[in-house]
């Protein structure tokens, strides 16, 4: 009896030394160094595409796949934000080269010929055609074909063309029940638009549109070439000019092409299994010549600690990194980290100036009694002001985000120098200041009876949360009076919240549709900006008056001196009327193995350009 | 027996439905622009949000109740919806989501269960000694454990010093087999196919990615496993039948295994029984740790989206696969131990 | 008092009476361990932060276990964090503990349609898994303890309620119960006089071990961004910030074990010993083990 217990407590034992064994034999052995999977890449990314159809996403997940599947009609010089390459036309259109006309508004591609779809159809410039038709009258909502229907069209939307054809105001149309005219009337204009002349695509502008190329350019999905054929094949609009309101506008499960793809790209799409990855493979006919890379995996692998371990050993080629955890990847052998990358983005705490008092838990008492704020908070300048000198730039940039950003001078991102003017003046951390704006503020009535307020994040950022916190920190220290609370709200929370108006002080980032300061001065300044919009009635009045013309000249010219100066003077007055605080400009980074060759940076690029990549050692 | 059945039957519709109409209450509480996360996802994407259109073109502002009778009326069409979280239909998505889990959790309960079985076995043999508390407290500890700080120190040892067990479901390789053609997926479950299509180097490799998440989640249930194991053993211990096998001066171990534990080991069946459905649902973090694509993952995203469609069609799966294993269960306890009365 | 002293006499009931012992001083005696260092009128349970940066500082003067990711100093969290731990997993069990009683008691002891009528709806909040549940339910709700308490309460009850209820139908036929009846006592009596204190130990082991789970589920909500707000003294939280630490710079493995290291053992140890003393309590109870050891 005795004997059999002691057998079991045996067992017992061994299971325990092999436990402990199996944990501790290991500190011993590393990872070896050659090459893994010699011809794929595979790239460890969080997020992953919302869609595979060009007129659709919206997204930078979606737009690099698209970027590797497609062309575009031009291409970025390399690194080059400005300067074109031909691509599937075969010359870059400008005034030079009379392939724009002199108003601005006449655009001229030739089309290359004997490009070849993956497919094995060969490119024509119908399917040029086809691929801008279709985008407008797709037109999906908040969708990224705005930005080919209003310089073709005038309007952003076909609803607002609908409605602007029947006199009525656009919340009043339905776009499924539209008169058989109305129909029609939008068919011709979207096919006005776009026009096939021999080998040419000639596309007429609704007004002159400075930043047109770079809406068409390779990095821009909404404007990559697709196979009219096979498009319709799949149950696209099938190019008849009364059929399209059956396609327009639909819900993403009936979008055809939402998880098909094929292009005259270097790579055709393998599979994606969703949640999980996507695998292109080697278009061997592509007309540049095949990729040096067979097959690329696209992992979707969302904790960190997993990606920097697939690098570690090798079973990733790029992975994607947040600035905090860069040193954990800096110092690793076989690996290459480019940071510092400045990019066509920046991250803006907004003010609201017209605070919706119904209900609202985040101003306190909703008065100027000491425990609230008032709805017309923000409307005193001494008070932007005042908060603009509160934010700790240096700190922030150097510990939070470790030196990988940039402080703004405006909303122009300095990624776009020749618009930005670095000689202006702009707020920096200064207590005293912020003091002495806090006392001019209400008349002196706010340094007296001090304020209470809750300033918002999205939950999970955790360098917004920081930035709300050192807002909040240096408030009371000015005056202990002065109380900041900071709340994480949840995604949902925060989106029905923004739309009540009810956050006085909110943080968001901006991400470059293309490179034009354009699209940073119309969202941030004009007064239907898709930010300036939402701040308030007095915000809009302000812009209405003082930016919106200046706003126009930045379009309706295409002399970048003459846009310079309006984007000048449009910074100066962000400036003075303290009209948000720009927060930061975030730095890109790059991580890869060694083994990695060719790759470059280019800030318009969505993501990664297998093409350009090799491995070796 | 069969009156049974037929009743647990007929509850599964009802408990499956009163499930889902639980939920749709809960998300009462929201408003549309709440539900509008779905397409929008996060603060960047709002530069090109127009909330009111989105909100007008899913219908997120017709009354709950509404949207709940559209979703039943769906599903009566065999269409569990559509989920933006995924990009894919809810049926589709949790089809091709399920398999990996599946595979995950059968794979897990054999170690959970045997390595259970035989902890409580020590413990309850060596009641109130030393090797009794050991395993206790081993067995403990890993129910305590946070599963995530265990994932992890197990991926950099055995996979970034040791190069064993990486994470994710197949090496490139092995995926690239896996899509093409000529491999047919039967089950979904990659092990299962590897085998069915002969190739046993793509079944080694699937193993090899599973021995992480399995190790965790078993790890993680021996405590429980272990602790009902150790006291129906006890009981059993102290019954006239093994006293009588000891007075009748059999060996210690014919005693234990043959007749003490034979007998302890039906309340442990249940148990195992449910504790497989706990597998299924409890896997959330485990896969996210080792990047393993299952319904776990799924679950949180689309919950942390606000997705209904895809967080009723969950909860239709998990109601249906519970009243499934409870009533084989059930039916099985019925079978071996007739004493047991099904009222 | 005997039962007592042979639990004690248990040396792992012992040690998990001495565990839980000591997390209950330290949560008394918190503002006295950890002095909150915030302006008058702020909460206590909000961590103090060592610097405004992100990377972890190991241990050192000011922050005596290290700090967490974003400088959190996570000797401070572990202290006032034990009362969170105590306050979530007495609320949540302690709240289950009474609407299982209330519905458990009242199906059983009435019967009929009322008993069917409970048991589907229990049934229905039981076709949820527990995590599964608990996380749909917080994201419906918003970010917050409160929240993580509320949605454990509403998914945790159901156990209780079917163990009472077993226990009620076991109880309401014995003689002593009729007799109360037959006398006419009222029926609430009944209940909390007679057929409750016969089928409360089970339900306290239950309970004992549950506190522990609790703890553990919400630390995983923690884990899955769901739990306490950044900041919030909460174990959960605290073992989350180390999640995207526990490799270390390259040369220097487990370079940041702290962050890692305390959070884990508090929550270790604190539900080891609900555990231990939950076992403990069990073996001292259970009638079918009490008659001395087996050898």
């Amino acid at each position: 009896m005795r004997m059999d217990r002691d057998r079991l407590r045996g067992g017992a034992l061994w299971f325990f030394v092999a436990v402990v064994l199996s944990a501790v034999a290991l500190w011993s052995v590393a990872a070896g160094a050659q090459v893994k999977n010699p011809d794929s890449i595979v790239y460890a990314m969080y997020g992953e595409p919302e869609t595979l159809d060009p007129a659709f996403a919206y997204d930078t997940a979606s737009g690099e796949a698209i970027y590797n599947i497609y062309d575009n009609l031009i291409a970025y010089d390399k690194g080059s934000t400005s300067d074109f390459v031909p691509m599937l036309a075969t010359k870059v259109p400008s005034l030079k080269n009379g392939l724009i006309s002199k108003d601005g508004r006449t655009y001229i591609f030739p089309i290359r010929r004997g490009v070849k779809f993956q497919n094995g159809a060969t490119l024509t410039p119908l399917d040029v055609e086809y691929t801008f038709e279709r985008a407008m009258l797709l037109d999906p909502a908040a969708g990224p074909t705005w930005m080919i229907s209003e310089p073709l069209l005038g309007y952003a939307t076909l609803t607002e063309l609908a409605a602007h054809l029947m006199g009525v105001s656009p919340d009043k149309v339905d776009m499924k029940k539209l008169p058989a005219k109305v129909v029609r009337e939008i068919y011709d204009r979207v096919t006005r638009a776009v026009e096939v002349k021999g080998d040419n695509v000639i596309f007429h502008l609704a007004k002159p549109y400075p930043p047109f190329l770079a809406i068409l350019a390779h990095g821009a999905s909404w404007s990559a070439i697709i196979n009219k054929k096979w498009a319709i094949a799949q149950g696209a609009w099938d190019g008849l000019p009364s059929t399209w309101p059956k396609y327009h506008d639909p819900q993403p499960q009936a979008d055809p092409l939402y998880a098909k793809a094929m292009g005259t790209g270097p790579f055709k799409l393998e599979t994606w299994q969703r949640g999980s990855q996507y695998i292109l493979t080697r278009f061997d006919g592509y007309w540049q010549g095949p990729a040096k890379i067979k097959t690329v995996y696209a992992k979707k692998v969302d904790e960190f600690s997993t990606r920097l371990m697939m690098l570690q050993t090798g079973d990733a080629d790029i992975i994607m990194v947040d600035p905090p955890y860069l040193p954990q990847v800096e110092k690793l052998d076989g690996v290459r980290v480019t940071k510092s990358l400045p990019r066509l983005q920046n991250t803006t705490a907004f003010f609201n100036y017209n605070i919706d008092p119904k209900g609202n838990d985040y101003i306190g008492s909703g008065k100027l009694d000491g425990n609230g704020i008032p709805s017309d908070f923000f409307q005193d300048i001494h008070v932007r002001k005042a908060f603009n000198y509160l934010f700790d730039w240096d700190s922030y940039i150097k510990q939070v985000l470790l030196g990988q950003g940039a402080k703004p001078y405006g909303p122009v991102p300095q990624a776009m120098a020749y618009y930005v003017n670095k000689k202006a003046p702009t707020y920096s951390f200064n207590l005293e200041k912020a003091a002495e704006e806090f006392k001019q503020a209400f008349d002196g009535k706010l340094w007296q009876t001090g304020f209470k307020m809750t300033i918002t994040y999205n939950t999970g950022n955790e360098a917004r949360k920081t930035a709300c916190e050192m807002l909040a920190a240096n408030a009371a220290k000015v005056n202990p009076k002065f109380r900041i609370e900071t709340m994480a709200v949840q995604w949902p929370v925060f989106l029905q919240k923004y739309k009540a108006g009810v956050l006085p002080l909110f943080i968001i980032g901006w991400l470059a549709d293309y490179p034009d300061p354009y699209n940073f001065v119309q969202p941030y300044m004009a007064s239907t900006g898709a930010y300036g919009s939402t701040q308030g009635d007095y915000f809009v009045q302000m812009a209405r008056k003082d930016f919106d013309p200046l706003i126009d000249e930045t379009i309706n010219n295409v002399d970048p001196a003459v846009r310079r100066a309006a984007f000048f003077k449009l910074q100066e007055l962000a400036y003075e009327r303290a009209i948000d605080i720009f927060l930061v400009e975030p730095y890109g980074n790059h991580v890869e193995r060694t083994w990695v060759k060719g790759w470059y940076f280019n800030p318009v690029r969505p993501g990664e350009d297998f093409y350009i990549l090799s491995k070796g050692e | 027996m069969t009156h049974y059945i037929v009743r647990r039957l007929l509850l599964l519709p009802v408990v499956a439905f009163g499930a889902t109409l639980l939920i749709f209450i809960f998300m009462q509480f929201l408003s549309p622009y709440q539900l509008v996360s779905t397409y929008v996802r996060s603060p960047e994407e709002l530069r090109h949000a127009d909330l009111d259109t989105l909100v007008k073109k899913y219908h997120l502002d017709a009354p709950f109740y509404e949207r709940y009778f559209d979703w039943v009326g769906n599903i009566l069409h065999g269409n569990l919806g559509w989920s933006a979280t995924s990009n894919d239909w809810v049926a589709h998505s949790i089809a091709a989501r399920f398999p990996a889990t599946l595979e995950l959790a059968i794979y897990a309960a054999i170690p959970m269960a045997l390595g259970g079985i035989w902890l409580g076995t020590v413990a309850a043999v060596n009641h109130n000694r030393f090797w009794d508390h050991v395993t206790r407290i081993f067995a403990i500890i890993g129910w305590s454990l946070p599963t995530f700080v265990f994932g992890l120190v197990f991926l950099m040892v055995f996979y970034v010093w040791l190069g064993w067990f990486p994470p994710g479901r197949l090496s490139t390789w092995a995926t690239q087999v896996v899509i093409s053609p000529s491999f047919h997926a039967y089950t979904g479950m990659y092990s299962i196919d590897a085998l069915l299509n002969g190739r046993l180097d793509v079944f080694f490799n699937a193993l090899q990615h599973l021995v992480g998440p399995v190790i965790t989640l078993s790890y993680l249930y021996w405590a429980l496993l272990l602790r009902i194991t150790r006291s129906s053993m006890l009981e059993s211990l102290r019954q006239d039948y093994v006293r009588t096998a000891r007075a009748k001066g059999l060996e210690e171990s014919v005693v234990i295994k043959k007749h003490a534990r034979r007998n302890a080991l039906i309340p442990v069946a249940t148990s195992v029984g449910l504790m497989f459905l706990g597998l299924l649902a409890g896997v959330i973090i485990t896969e996210t740790v080792f990047n393993y694509p299952g319904i776990g993952l799924l679950t949180y995203q689309a919950a942390a989206q606000l997705d209904y469609p895809m967080v009723l069609g969950i909860c239709l799966l998990y109601a249906g696969l519970l009243v499934l294993v409870n009533l084989v269960v059930d039916i099985g306890y019925a079978l071996i131990d007739p004493r047991v009365s099904l009222d | 008092m005997d039962l007592f002293r042979r639990f004690l006499r248990n040396p792992l009931s012992l040690t998990g009476f001495i565990i839980l012992l000591f997390f209950a001083l330290v949560a008394a005696l918190a503002p006295l361990i950890a002095p909150p260092q915030g302006p008058v009128g702020t909460s206590p349970y909000l961590i103090p932060r060592a610097g405004w940066g992100t990377i972890p500082l190991p241990p050192g003067p000011g922050h005596l276990f290290g700090t967490a990711e974003g400088q959190y100093d996570i000797f401070y969290g572990i202290v006032w964090g034990t009362r969170t731990a105590f306050g979530v997993g007495l609320a949540v069990v302690g709240a289950s503990l009474i609407i299982g009683l209330v519905v458990g008691s009242v199906a059983g002891f009435f019967g009929g349609w009322l008993d069917e009528l409970m048991m589907r709806v229990t049934d229905i909040f039981l076709a949820f898994p527990y995590l599964v549940a608990a996380v749909v339910v917080t994201t419906i709700l918003g970010k917050g303890l409160d929240k993580v308490i509320i949605a454990l309460i509403l998914f945790g009850w159901m156990g209780y309620a079917r163990l009472i209820r077993s226990s009620v139908l076991q109880v309401k036929e014995m003689e002593f119960v009729e007799a109360a009846r037959a006398l006419g006592q009222k029926t609430w009596k009944i209940i909390l006089r007679h057929v409750l204190p016969n089928s409360i130990y089970p339900l306290l082991v239950q309970a004992s071990m549950d506190i522990g789970s609790v703890v553990l589920t919400a630390a995983g909500l923690s884990f899955l961004g769901l739990g306490a707000e950044t900041g919030f003294a909460d174990w959960g939280q605290l073992v989350s910030f180390a999640r995207n630490w526990i490799k270390g710079e390259p040369g220097a493995p487990f370079q940041y074990w702290y962050t890692v290291f305390w959070p884990s053992l508090a929550i270790v140890l604190f539900v080891l010993g609900w555990n231990l003393v939950g076992d403990g309590v069990r073996d001292v109870m259970d009638p079918r083990l009490r008659q001395g050891r087996n050898s």
